[in-house]
């Protein structure tokens, strides 16, 4: 199976942020969602992929080719979109698609008018007057409409109402019906990592926690909820963060045999959802 | 490059129309004598001519869609030279307007009172000074965004101007710029001319130069 995109060891820094030792792969035909805290560093390994932000140590490979060496080869064959796209507002959707079209040898002028058919976007309404939504879509529609092979999105359900957001979800997983396309987009809403993600990474202070399938993440994790007096420096050692309150606790295990060899049928064991497992580790950032 | 500088005409086409029409009128007030001084005319010209030059810079900056076009097929060294190119030719345009309107309305008694602003070497050497004055200007925009980089222009414009007539009251013999004059003067015109060219070249060169290796280390 081939890799879409490679990262090794990315890093960078800021005053008072630090991404450091970022790398994970996506293999070629899968959605992988990034997730983590707002501030966590998805942005920045966004825009570290696409060059917009110079990394300081680290490799960067998109179709197996250098993200810097290659930027024009490889930007051809991706689609961006921003989380705030920004678009001349006093230009409507067809002066900005004649604007944006010359710089794409495989512009398809009949994917756009599909896509924009499909999405319901108007033509002549200028872009300022556009809904965030509306913005969204007119800015997925142009990221496709070069047959692009990696389409890389930052948040770009945050702010969406409900409906939009499914819609959303909805194209992401129409393209994959092609299954040379691949997908990343970051988001820190994990209920649409969990709809349509085959790979999760999840952030934090600027670390990759875990990136696995969404199979493993499901079956990996769980949590366990009983009472206080269970614990103890023993017991928590299989724990990753525990929150104890007055009627019991609830902890977050990524192995979940030991924890029930040491707890036995005296706890409960869920399944952890995404934001379960964002929570608890944040958790555990901050008792460390 | 053709493309972005195109982009450029295509995304500001009604702003552009909008103010070589002001520039229109500008000069047309001119030719029949409602602006009456002719310096203040020059001084028109060349302060509308640049401000037309920066139009473009000025809708990138507020769209902010620099960031948009970065993430596109498109190099970075690309980006610098289109806006350079951008900047020259809509300095061009906006001269061409002036040079056209004057030309063709300009009273009899206007073209004996301000005889200078008929001959064209006066038109040909204008956009040569223009393109010098502005070319330093690029890199602080590239490195700081336009308005930021326009006042630290300015300053560092002000700061040097102060700095030169504090030499040349000082340290400058008075009758230096004119032992100058008479030295360039002996000199063969080919030599001059090929100076020339060469010292545009070469601050325009390291203009860009500095401008490109400013916007490659920027985070968008």
């Amino acid at each position: 199976m081939t890799n879409t995109l490679e990262i090794k060891n990315l890093s960078k820094s800021y005053k008072d942020f630090e991404l450091r030792n970022v790398s994970f792969t996506l293999p070629a035909g899968h959605i992988m969602g990034l997730i983590g805290p707002n501030g966590a560093g998805k942005t920045t390994i966004i825009k570290s992929i696409m060059n917009l932000v110079m990394k300081q140590a680290g490799e960067i490979k998109v179709f197996g080719l250098d993200h810097q060496s290659d930027e024009t080869a490889i930007k051809k064959r991706i689609g961006f979109v921003y989380d705030t796209p920004n678009f001349y507002g006093h230009l409507n959707l067809k002066r900005l698609k004649g604007v944006i079209a010359p710089f794409y040898e495989q512009w398809d002028e009949a994917t756009f008018t599909d896509l924009v058919n499909q999405f319901g976007l108007p033509m002549n309404k200028s872009l300022k007057k556009f809904s965030r939504g509306m913005t969204m879509k007119a800015s997925i529609a142009l990221a496709l409409s070069h047959h692009a092979d990696f389409l890389i999105m930052d948040e770009p359900t945050s702010g969406l109402d409900p409906v939009v957001r499914r819609e959303m979800l909805e194209i992401l997983r129409g393209i994959m019906q092609d299954e040379q396309k691949s997908v990343l987009f970051s988001s820190h809403v994990t209920t649409d990592i969990e709809q349509v993600a085959d790979y999760i990474t999840y952030i934090h202070h600027g670390r990759v926690v875990f990136c696995k399938t969404k199979d493993e993440v499901n079956e990996g994790y769980a949590l366990v909820k009983g009472g206080n007096e269970l614990l103890d420096a023993d017991t928590r050692r299989n724990l990753i963060a525990v929150r104890s309150g007055q009627f019991g606790f609830e902890a977050l295990t990524d192995d979940v045999q030991s924890a029930r060899k040491v707890f036995g049928d005296s706890v409960v064991y869920d399944k952890a959802t995404v934001e379960d497992i964002m929570f608890f580790h944040n958790l555990k950032a901050k008792a460390d | 490059m053709w493309k972005l500088f195109i982009k450029d005409i295509r995304v500001g086409r009604e702003y552009l129309a909008l103010m070589l029409s002001l520039l229109a009128a500008i000069s047309f007030g001119f030719s029949r004598d409602i602006v009456p001084d002719v310096e203040m005319y020059v001084l028109v010209v060349i302060l509308s001519s640049l401000i037309t030059s920066k139009l473009f810079l000025v809708m990138e900056e507020t769209s902010q869609a620099e960031r948009f076009f970065a993430s596109m097929p498109i190099t970075r060294t690309q980006l610098v030279l289109s806006k350079y190119l951008s900047s020259f030719l809509y300095m061009m345009i906006a001269l061409l307007v002036h040079l056209v309107v004057i030309h063709l309305c300009a009273t009899t008694e206007l073209q004996e009172k301000a005889a200078f602003l008929f001959r064209p070497g006066l038109w040909i050497i204008t956009p040569v000074v223009l393109l010098l004055s502005d070319a330093f200007s690029y890199p602080f925009y590239f490195r700081f965004g336009f308005v930021k980089g326009a006042f630290f222009y300015g300053f560092t414009l002000i700061t040097l101007m102060i700095l030169t007539v504090f030499i040349i009251r000082f340290y400058v013999p008075q009758d230096f710029a004119q032992q100058m004059i008479q030295w360039v003067s002996g000199l063969p015109p080919w030599l001059v001319i090929a100076g020339f060219i060469a010292i545009i070249a070469m601050m325009l060169g390291s203009s860009m130069l500095i401008s490109i290796n400013t916007y490659k280390r920027q985070d968008l």
